[in-house]
């Protein structure tokens, strides 16, 4: 047994403060530090990090009991490997992995062997829903896992995985490129025909071009940037959003192995614009396998004069990126909660207003956009708001990135201009059959057959890209009940309609699969939806109750009066 | 100080700017319930209770009242059908979780609740965080916070051990309104508070002439006649 002496812990830590800084946001990056040294995080530890930065242990463990990454109870084993139970892995027979997982190791999941190498966990999303049942082992990710690969992933682990026959990296599928995706920029050239503007000239490109956000709220993209260009504060910051939690989205993903230069020119352009000098990018914990090859970029970046001080020649234009990585939380992806996570408190969201735009990051004026927010601004740049604003509808401008995944043929990455229709769109991918399409994701609604004339867009069907198709077969209350289960999960527990009406809603799935819930009851929990979407604090909660509503509004007959144990 | 108008119930209004929307409806009468707002502490919005509409009926929406600021010429409507409506779920849902309260209980009667359609669950605490602020901001203490998220959220002292920093001060059994944390007169398991084991003579709920300093109206003193119940102890809603 390792014994960890307080001393020890106290200089280690004094160490890690050189490196990451001493204010609370170095709290999450020396969190993972030190669980990454001792497996997880022992109460002492705990106690030295609190007594370091000058605040309360029970603050500490507060923050540390957030993230589903950290552990503070037991010490993990050597390999943690992390199975994929969100809907699109799960529809791919991820049971029959995690079953072959346990037979193999002789632990149930949550457990670590006797031998300390390995620890079972489930996890949420992991960003590769088209290629599942995915699975992370440490930070290294498994695509199409299926049960006879198990014995082979686990020997080559006891081998350190040195000259193994699984692929490094996992490509993203991509299945339909447009103008976006076949964009050709150089590295800089976004930015350089930026500097070339007033970054009033900027909001006003950006502007016409009428872009709105990526992430899926749809903001306004030269509005949020005018507002923060507007305030008065020196200091000011750019934040990425790069924590892609929503199931069934893994575009970003995608856009940062293969566009980052754009991506990086994007935040540069908008740090220009709105006078910020640093820049983060904020990247979920299951994108860890990412974060080397994205470091690397960036110091290639400060070399060539891209980032850093009087970037290209320009006088007084200050600017870093630096990456920080969530811990395992859905709802820091909410930018609010980002901002709390970023500051090394609990991923909670904040109320609103004030926004981000005026009180973020340290209560500074802070932008966080989407990945591919990003990169659509650094082309808007290069080739005019004309060329973007061509495709797409009235209302939603351009093409937008779509994750399909589910049951269809042809699962990847589709670039598409908003105003497809659903059945357009479930013709380009090989689903015409389906039952019913969750646009969305978890947050997203189900919408049945009868509506696939509806078209993507901000007015109709809006969606951060996550595209999950039901084929024929699915049972549909397996799928709310896995959204259910994901948002229980997830939920931050602040707010009471989406803590406690998540539970509720699960208890309603579950008497419904033991056949034995009225069609009274039934509406009632409806109505809770409609509660939690009007009175909840954020996003998720507001979202929580959706998937719900509208698969047990569209598929009623299905749902009710089911006996158990038959199929 | 600049001075906002506007609008609360179709009456015209005006307040300092900074003036959340719930003080200016109290300043004008107007009662909105409240359960994890005090008016010593910071705004949290988590109860979310206090919900009102703003905007034109129509293109309303809901916001927090203890947390949103005074806009000029904006519209609020506090008891429209439906806010009460909302309000009435969410106390349905703090009833099932905390059944016990008399605080909720009222709320609910008061919003027309007659039956209870939720399975109760007797996690007593609501998670308002009112007790997690008063020992931060009042008490300059932090002894106790939140930890876990989502349904295992719950509200415990650091490692779940008796605080170093905790003064006894008995300012979260104070400020809790469903009487989770209320005091169980002196238990020697317990990890917060038990100030009352220093005193001599002991219990400040046995000796009349030893003063409590829990409002009169709490009713939750632990009485050596009657059903005693040793108490659990514990501030945290995690089942023992
Ligand atoms: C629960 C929740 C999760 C979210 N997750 C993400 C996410 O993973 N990635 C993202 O870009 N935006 C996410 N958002 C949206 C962000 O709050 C925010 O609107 C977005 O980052 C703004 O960028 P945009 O204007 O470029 O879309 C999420 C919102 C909520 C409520
Ligand atoms: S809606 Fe849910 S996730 Fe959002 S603040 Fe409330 S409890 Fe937290
Ligand atoms: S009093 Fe405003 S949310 Fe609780």
């Amino acid at each position: 047994m390792q014994v960890v002496y307080r001393q020890q812990i106290a200089q280690e830590i004094e160490e890690l403060k050189q490196e990451f800084g001493s204010d609370r946001s170095a709290l999450l990056p020396i969190l993972h530090v030190m669980q990454e040294r001792y497996r997880y995080i022992p109460d002492r530890v705990l106690q030295s990090i609190a007594h370091a930065f000058d605040i309360h242990p029970a603050e500490v463990e507060g923050v540390v009991s957030f993230y589903s990454f950290f552990e503070t109870r037991e010490k993990l084993g050597k390999y943690v490997i992390r199975l994929c139970q969100t809907i699109s892995c799960d529809m791919v027979a991820k049971d029959n992995v995690a079953r072959q997982l346990e037979n193999e190791l002789g632990i149930k999941f949550g457990e670590t062997t006797r031998d300390g190498m390995f620890t079972l966990k489930y996890t949420n999303c992991l960003g590769l829903c088209d290629q599942g049942p995915a699975m992370l082992v440490n930070e290294r990710l498994f695509a199409g896992v299926t049960p006879d690969m198990v014995h082979q992933i686990l020997i080559e682990a006891r081998r350190n995985f040195v000259r193994s026959d699984f692929p490094c990296f996992i490509p993203s599928n991509v299945c339909r490129r447009g103008p976006i995706l076949d964009n050709g920029t150089e590295p800089g050239e976004g930015l350089r025909a930026a500097l070339e503007q007033h970054p009033e000239e900027i909001i006003a490109i950006i502007e016409a071009s009428q872009l709105r956000g990526r992430g899926g709220a749809g903001f306004p993209t030269a509005f949020k940037w005018q507002l923060a260009a507007q305030d008065p504060d020196e200091q000011k910051y750019v934040v990425c959003n790069a924590d892609e939690g929503e199931p069934g989205t893994f575009k970003d993903r995608y856009l940062l192995t293969e566009h980052f230069e754009a991506v990086l020119d994007g935040m540069t352009i908008a740090a220009y614009t709105i006078g910020a000098s640093q820049g983060y990018i904020y990247l979920r914990i299951e994108y860890l396998y990412l974060r080397d090859t994205l470091l690397a970029a960036i110091t290639r970046r400060r070399e060539s004069g891209l980032l850093g001080d009087k970037i290209l020649g320009k006088e007084g234009f200050t600017f870093d990126i630096d990456i920080r990585m969530g811990a395992g939380s859905y709802v820091c992806g909410e930018e609010t909660a980002l901002i709390q996570s970023l500051e090394g408190e609990r991923g909670e969201p904040r109320n609103r207003p004030p926004f981000p735009v005026d009180t973020g990051f340290f209560g500074h004026p802070t932008i966080v956009n989407n990945v591919e927010t990003f990169l659509d601004a650094t082309l808007i740049v290069v080739k005019g708001p004309e060329w973007f604003s061509q495709h797409g509808t009235d209302t939603s401008k351009g093409t937008k990135l779509f994750s399909i995944s589910g049951e269809c043929e042809r699962p990847g990455i589709y670039e598409l201009p908003f105003g497809t229709s659903i059945h357009d769109l479930l013709k380009e991918v090989g689903a015409e059959d389906a039952k019913a399409v969750q646009i969305g994701g978890a947050a997203g609604r189900c919408v049945s057959r009868d509506h696939f004339d509806r078209t993507l867009g901000f007015e109709d069907l809006s969606t951060g890209g996550s595209i999950i198709v039901f084929g024929p077969e699915t049972d549909m209350l397996e799928v709310a009940r896995n959204f259910s289960d994901f948002f229980v999960d997830e939920s931050c527990g602040q707010c009471t309609p989406c803590r406690i009406g998540n539970v509720k809603i699960r208890e309603c799935i579950t008497m419904l699969e033991e056949g034995r819930c009225s069609s009274a009851y039934l509406n009632e929990l409806i109505k809770l939806g409609d509660t939690m979407r009007l009175a909840s604090k954020c996003g998720l909660g507001q979202a929580g109750g959706n998937a719900f509503r509208t698969i047990a509004g569209a598929f009623t007959d299905e749902i009710l009066g089911r006996i158990p144990g038959s199929d | 100080m600049k001075l906002i108008s506007l609008n609360i119930n179709g009456l015209p209004v005006e307040v300092e700017e900074g003036t959340t929307l719930l003080e200016a409806a109290r300043a004008y009468g107007v009662n909105i319930p409240t359960l994890c707002h005090d008016d010593g502490l910071s705004s949290y919005g988590a109860c979310r209770l206090c919900v009102v509409e703003i905007g034109p009926p129509g293109k309303s929406k809901m916001v927090s009242s203890c947390t949103y600021r005074c806009e000029d010429g904006l519209e609020v409507r506090t008891h429209s059908a439906k806010i009460m409506k909302t309000r009435a779920m969410m106390l349905e849902l703090l009833v099932s979780s905390s059944p016990q309260s008399k605080t909720i209980q009222d709320l609910a009667s008061a919003h027309g609740m007659t039956k209870q359609r939720f399975r109760p669950e007797h996690e007593d605490c609501i998670l308002c965080g009112l007790c997690v602020r008063m020992c931060a901001e009042q008490m300059m203490s932090s002894a106790i916070g939140f930890v876990g998220r989502g349904p295992n959220r719950r509200i415990t002292t650091a490692f779940d051990e008796v605080s170093e920093v905790c003064r006894r001060c008995g300012g979260c059994m104070y400020i809790c309104p469903v009487c989770t944390s209320r005091c169980h007169g002196p238990d020697e398991e317990a990890t917060l508070c038990n100030a009352c084991l220093n005193f001599s003579p002991s219990c400040v709920a046995v000796y009349d002439d030893v003063q409590c300093w829990m409002p009169p109206e709490c009713g939750t003193c632990v009485r050596p006649e009657g059903d005693y119940l040793p108490a659990t102890g514990r501030l945290a809603t995690e089942e023992s």
